[in-house]
């Protein structure tokens, strides 16, 4: 005879009261055990989900690449009205229009009924040396488009540098340490950057831009322009650039009119563009699925305390009622020579023991259940993903410890009783 | 001298008046003696059984066995001290119900380690008349079949002294016999009873009878009157 199998004779025996027990503990590991499993099966899901959307976005980025080369193939070509006293040798060589015009050229080209250009920016562009930074380079003046008179307003393909604000070209930003959001300094006036261009392997890696008024001021080159781009030229002709010349000619005389900005560059810049949209377009769902994980985790972090505190005052409530029952028995107990800690014993044990199993059942009913309700892809074997040798080792100690704490008021109430006053009660 | 009642006083509380339940009890029990203390119901009669017993400490008094008052020893100590010198009879048996015979009689061995337990239990199982009912539960049991049981219980330890309140209060007489005659074997063996009870026929087992009534021991002499009586 041994105190433990006098434990296993009492669960035995009074089976509801074992089993009511039992069913608390089973409910509190169960609840914890599948809030874990759930959240465990939402986190496969999004990372599956994710993996798989960024193969879909990087196909479908592909696919809006090519279609964006296809587009802006067929768009047109750039071309670079220069004024007359410009030497197109130098300008081959360096890069740099020295040679000036007047802006009122914009404004004649915009109100002529030109066909062949679509979208028209002037610009002045000098290289200078930046006093600030003790560095070379391209400062570029841009208005941004301005309007054909005799067309309807197009959608803007290139926007205007607003004043006071600077975009700056790859190797500048690079050399400079400069980001976005920073503010400079350029010939004592002051800029911020709002832009920083990726690497384009041109000239345009040493520029910054500013707006065309600032420029102009700044290089001390009012009402004179550079040069005017001319953006989307169409034209059927085979020599579709004489075509242009001869039309802008008799617009512009005298002004020098080259092909310029390789339609690659232009395509380079849309595939850009489709990819950002990917990537942001992953982000996004990323994003999604991280708050929806989020919000499971609160729901279960309000739920799981609460189920845990309900079925550890019903295990008390069960316990003082399992004492109560058993005041003649406690009585005979003492008398007959057990202590007070062996009997405080026979009911710490037991709802030890409660705790155990009910911690083995509930795992694989909490495991149960976050298989069946935690929706993982078809690849995933739920059963290898979702089993946590760490959960279970939890479950064996978290039920038990609680199942005894929750007894141990009933069992210390039962380890005070007075036996000579059970026993006179008979 | 096995057991000494020295000035033994009890009081309990009841409502807002203080009842004097044990009221300046003195005696002695030698070893081999069966005494049976008779009184009508109320009169203190358990509560001295329980104070001998070691389970109720007295407000004033001593309960000397074999010289050592258990309640100088600490709660553990005089626990043990009980489960070895001890053994209780009582008129609702008290055994454990989800136990079967065996099981109830080996109760005592969880107090102590005892070697051959089993064996013991067997043995006063089989002195009782109850082999066949070794695996049976108190529910399966007559009357007299539990009092048997928590008899043997009560032995297990061996005992110096044997407290039985009202060890025949709910038993036929053929049963009452048995326990009657299994007690006065007890005290063959060197072991004392102190039995309470309001019972005549079972007073008629004892060497020794003395009255009480309102918490106080009545004289040998009057106590034949009231026997008589």
């Amino acid at each position: 005879m041994s105190l433990f199998r006098l434990i296993l004779q009492e669960m035995q025996h009074r089976k509801i009261n074992f089993l009511l027990g039992l069913v608390s503990v089973v409910i509190a590991v169960a609840c914890l055990v599948a809030a874990l499993t759930l959240l465990q099966a939402d986190e496969i899901q999004t990372a599956f989900i994710l993996e798989k959307k960024a193969d879909e976005v990087k196909e479908a980025g592909d696919q809006l690449e090519d279609a964006m080369r296809k587009i802006t193939k067929g768009l047109g070509f750039n071309i670079l009205i220069l004024p007359s006293n410009q030497d197109l040798n130098e300008f081959h060589l360096t890069g740099i229009v020295s040679g000036t015009m007047p802006e009122e050229n914009v404004k004649i080209l915009a109100e002529s009924k030109i066909v062949t250009v679509n979208h028209l920016l002037p610009m002045v562009a000098k290289k200078i040396t930046w006093p600030e930074k003790k560095c070379e380079v391209i400062l570029t003046g841009t208005r941004g488009e301005v309007p054909l008179r005799h067309r309807a307003l197009k959608k803007p393909l290139q926007q205007q540098v607003p004043k006071g604000t600077m975009v700056m070209g790859y190797q500048i930003q690079q050399k400079l340490g400069l980001n976005v959001n920073d503010k400079v300094k350029l010939m004592g006036k002051d800029f911020k950057i709002t832009q920083c261009y990726p690497e384009r392997g041109t000239a345009d890696d040493s520029t910054v831009w500013i707006n065309l008024e600032e420029a102009q001021e700044l290089l001390k080159m009012q009402n004179l322009v550079n040069a005017i781009l001319a953006l989307e030229c169409n034209c059927a002709a085979k020599d579709r650039v004489a075509q242009i010349r001869e039309e802008i000619g008799k617009i512009l005389p005298g002004t020098q009119i080259i092909e310029r900005g390789p339609p690659a560059l232009a395509r380079a810049e849309a595939r850009n563009q489709a990819h950002a949209s990917a990537v942001a377009s992953l982000e996004q769902e990323k994003a999604n699925r991280l708050q929806m994980i989020k919000r499971h985790a609160d729901f279960a972090a309000v739920l799981v305390p609460l189920v845990v505190l309900g079925c550890g005052a019903w295990i008390g409530f069960l316990s003082l009622e399992n004492v109560r029952r058993r005041a003649p028995e406690i009585g005979v107990l003492r008398a007959i020579g057990l202590r007070s800690t062996q009997v405080f014993g026979i009911f710490i044990i037991k709802a030890f023991l409660i705790g155990v199993i009910g911690a083995l059942i509930g795992y694989f009913l909490g495991y149960g259940i976050g298989i069946t309700w935690g929706s993982l892809p078809a690849s995933v074997n739920p059963q290898e993903a979702l089993f946590s040798g760490r959960w279970l080792l939890l479950s064996l100690i978290f039920a038990p410890v609680l199942a005894s704490l929750s007894s141990w008021i009933p069992a210390l109430l039962a380890a005070r009783q007075d036996p000579a006053t059970i026993l006179q009660e008979g | 001298m096995l057991l000494e009642l020295v000035e033994l006083s009890k009081s309990f509380k009841s409502g807002s008046k203080r009842v004097q339940a044990v009221d300046g009890i003195s005696l002695t029990v030698d070893a081999g003696e069966f005494l049976a203390i008779k009184g009508p119901s109320g009169c203190g009669k358990s509560t001295l059984l329980l104070m001998v017993g070691g389970l109720l400490s007295p407000d004033s008094g001593e309960v000397l066995i074999e010289g050592t008052n258990p309640y100088k020893l600490s709660n553990d100590q005089r626990a043990r001290y009980r489960s070895t010198h001890m053994g209780f009879v009582f008129q609702q048996f008290h055994l454990i119900p989800y136990l079967n015979v065996l099981d109830n009689v080996l109760t005592p061995a969880l107090a102590t380690n005892l070697s051959q337990a089993k064996e013991r239990a067997k043995e006063l199982i089989e002195q009782f008349g109850l082999e066949h009912r070794l695996h049976h539960t108190p529910a399966e049991l007559s009357t007299g079949e539990k009092q048997r049981v928590a008899l043997a219980r009560a032995l297990f330890h061996q005992p110096k002294i044997l407290l039985a309140d009202e060890p025949t209060g709910n038993l036929d007489s053929e049963n009452s016999e048995i326990v009657l005659k299994a007690l006065s074997e007890f005290t063959k063996e060197g072991g004392c009873v102190l039995m309470v009870t309001h019972d005549d026929q079972a007073v008629k087992s004892a060497e020794r009878v003395l009255g009480i009534n309102a918490g106080r021991l009545i004289p040998e002499s009057e106590t034949e009157v009231l026997l008589n009586s």
